[in-house]
């Protein structure tokens, strides 16, 4: 799970103008082309420091990302949800796992990047830090945080670097298993007992706000990243993003009944190839 | 026919797979490595999954369903022995007590193979090889660890002398062992015994660990008729909160 | 009543739920599909006992046959328990490509040591190491790639 938001804080790009210009030239014109870059082949030093700086944090992600939800295991009511729950949490530190060694190919070791994290030098997603207080909160992550780990997921594995990608694209099938598994655990809360909807309400109404820093801080105040969005680093703004994750979701959740903490949300009608479907108009910045 | 005996022989290894998934659950997220995170949550996945088939057998010979057997039960019904329900305690003692345990669970199943209920035998095929993988995983730590450093090595044998009390409950005698043989259902617990006796002397003489003598050992047993730990119920407990919030609630 | 080959054409469309480039049929869990009379039966049988996915993949394929107007029988078993050899050579080479190492023949899987190595899917070169015999899904161990300096999964012998 990885939102991707404040990866790429204040960036210095001075190094650029020491690079081999034939050399970036060329590189940039691959990327242009829509050409994958491998590990051996040449890469300027800004661009290999913010891939191993955006893999790794997300690598991160993925393993405490494992924490909440992997202690719902021995309590996750019945087989059919306990071996799903342990098929996807298992997934996330795979994931990591996977991660870890895409970032490995860009020359830092592994066991750099745990003490990087251990001695809090690199960052993580800051939503795997809240507690899963109930069930439901276990079902919300699986649903919606990993919806908006797919989002990212999705846009990133159209960047430009090799390992990154193929990982991302593994990554997104199984995710997609994830989603299905937490939607299903969702729908079984909407249409279940008083009891049930209240649990997921509450859990929405705490979950929300982190959802949506999940995705970063806004385009308007987060740091010029136009040279990653040049080298296909970055494939998205955190607007975009969130955006996106709020079009395909809101309305899912208003389906099920739910109340969205967020007075801003409003349903709007968008004629959309004929059909006329209930989208969102948003002003989160405001 | 009297399917008792049969039945009590799934009930304990269904209830052994049950106890010892969630344990090795416990280390999704927690592992000392990453690759040991992911080896104790497979396993927890196969030893879960296992269990489930197992009861489902139980329910094809009349029992309650699944969710039913394996979550609504208190400590004094379960069959397992106590191995598997003791805490996790530290990566040694959980990597002795794969082994010893793993060890055993692979022997029985692959003499289930030939058991003459075919539903078992079906399985059981099914089982060992998946089980394979981890007695492999199993071995490799141990002959590695048991002859690496000072301290993994006194630290494996001291989890290794804890341990075996229990291990050797694993083979506590069926009132239906004569049953069982005669029936060609399973070879018996002693059988078993010796095969495993055998396999885990032939990994622990390649380490530096020494196997203490099994004769001055009293096995601790009880655990298959319902005997427990305090360890036990506290799990189990865990296992059945989110159903217990709201009985009437499907998940 | 439609012909087996038929349904067998229509299930192709039924994919592995964390391999989008795997079906059923290739993969190996459908074992046996019967036409009757009035009645198609699937059998299916899951790669790993405690494979997740077993439930989702058996409503696909009922899914999937009732927008043919057909109510099939799925019945699960280990009746006919599943082995990697079960895996199709078309199976084998989607896996391939998708940047899986397809398993090796079960045959060879008597002694544990064969699992030490794997042909890596991207050089075919054999300069690898097991990493862990448990990757990142029940049925996947993982392997690196000295050659390519690079991890990957392979699909387990079982
Ligand atoms: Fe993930
Ligand atoms: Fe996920
Ligand atoms: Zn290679």
């Amino acid at each position: 799970m990885y939102g991707g938001g404040n990866t790429f804080e204040g960036i210095k790009t001075d190094s650029i103008a020491t690079e081999d210009p034939t050399k970036l030239a060329e590189f940039e014109a691959r990327i242009e082309r829509g050409e994958k870059i491998e590990p051996a082949d040449w890469m300027p030093q800004l661009y290999r420091k913010q891939l191993i700086r955006m893999i790794e944090q997300h690598a991160h992600s993925e393993i405490i990302g494992a924490l909440p939800e992997g202690t719902w295991i021995t309590r996750a009511p019945g087989f059919k949800r306990k071996m799903s729950l342990m098929a996807k949490v298992q997934d996330e530190v795979g994931h990591g796992q996977l991660l870890y060694s895409a970032a490995e190919t860009l020359g830092k070791p592994r066991e750099q990047m745990i003490e990087d994290l251990i001695n809090g030098k690199s960052k993580y997603s800051n939503i795997v830090n809240y507690p899963t207080f109930t069930w439901a909160d276990c079902c919300f992550i699986s649903w919606l945080v990993d919806a908006g780990a797919i989002v990212n997921q999705l846009a990133n594995a159209k960047g430009s670097y090799g390992p990154y990608c193929r990982a991302l694209d593994r990554i997104c099938a199984e995710e997609s298993f994830h989603l299905k598994y937490g939607h299903h655990c969702v729908i079984y809360l909407a249409s279940g007992t008083p009891k049930q909807r209240q649990m997921f309400q509450e859990a929405l109404n705490r979950w929300w706000p982190p959802m949506m820093h999940f995705f970063g801080p806004s385009d308007k105040i987060s740091a010029h990243t136009e040279v990653l969005m040049r080298w296909k680093v970055k494939m998205g703004t955190n607007d975009e993003m969130r955006n996106q994750f709020l079009d395909m979701y809101v309305p899912k959740i208003w389906e099920l009944g739910f109340t969205i903490p967020d007075p801003k949300l409003k349903r709007v009608k968008r004629q959309v190839s004929g059909n006329t479907l209930n989208l969102i108009g948003k002003n989160l910045s405001a | 026919m009297d399917h008792t005996p049969l039945k009590e022989l799934l009930y304990k290894m269904a209830d052994d797979q049950l106890i010892l998934g969630h344990r090795n659950s416990e280390w999704t997220g927690m592992g000392p490595l990453l690759e040991e995170d992911i080896a104790f949550s497979s396993m927890a996945q196969d030893k879960v999954g296992q269990s489930l088939a197992l009861y489902t057998l139980l329910h094809e010979l009349g029992e309650s369903d699944p969710d039913t057997v394996a979550f609504t039960r208190n400590a004094n019904q379960f069959h397992n022995c106590q191995l598997v329900e003791l805490p996790n305690q530290e990566y040694d003692f959980s990597l002795i007590r794969h082994f010893l345990f793993d060890t055993a669970e692979a022997l029985r199943f692959e003499m289930l193979t030939r058991s003459s209920h075919q539903p078992l035998a079906q399985l059981a095929t099914k089982i060992r090889g998946e089980l394979r993988y981890h007695t492999l995983h199993a071995n490799t730590w141990i002959k590695q660890l048991g002859s690496a450093t000072p301290e993994s090595i006194s630290r494996l044998q001291k989890s290794l002398e804890y341990a075996l009390p229990f291990a050797l409950g694993i083979f506590e005698t069926s009132l239906y062992e004569k049953e069982l043989i005669a029936a060609g259902i399973f070879e018996g617990e002693q059988a078993l015994q010796q095969k495993w006796l055998a396999k885990i002397e032939s990994i622990l003489s390649q380490t530096s660990l020494q196997l203490p003598d099994l004769k001055l050992i009293q096995p601790i047993v009880g655990g298959r008729q319902g005997k427990h730990t305090e360890h036990l119920q506290p799990l189990l407990d865990e296992m059945s909160e989110v159903f217990k919030i709201d009985p009437t609630a499907e998940w | 009543m439609v012909s087996k080959e038929q349904i067998l054409i229509w299930l192709e469309d039924v994919k592995d739920p964390e391999i989008p480039v795997l079906s059923l049929i290739d993969l190996g869990v459908i074992t046996e599909v019967v036409v009757d009379a009035d009645q198609v039966t699937v059998e299916m049988t899951p790669t790993f006992v405690g494979c997740p996915a077993m439930d989702y993949m058996k409503l696909e394929v009922e899914t999937l046959l009732k927008t043919k107007g057909i109510t099939p029988h799925v019945n699960i078993s280990f009746k006919k328990p599943w082995s990697s050899d079960l895996i199709s050579e078309k199976g084998k080479a989607a896996l391939k490509k998708y940047g899986l190492a397809p398993p090796p023949s079960n045959k060879v899987f008597t002694d544990l040591e064969i699992l030490e190595t794997a042909i890596c899917p991207s050089c075919d070169g054999d300069n690898t190491e097991m990493k862990s015999p448990f990757g990142p899904t029940l049925c996947r161990a993982l392997y690196y790639c000295h050659d390519c300096k690079e991890a990957f999964e392979q699909f387990k012998p079982l």
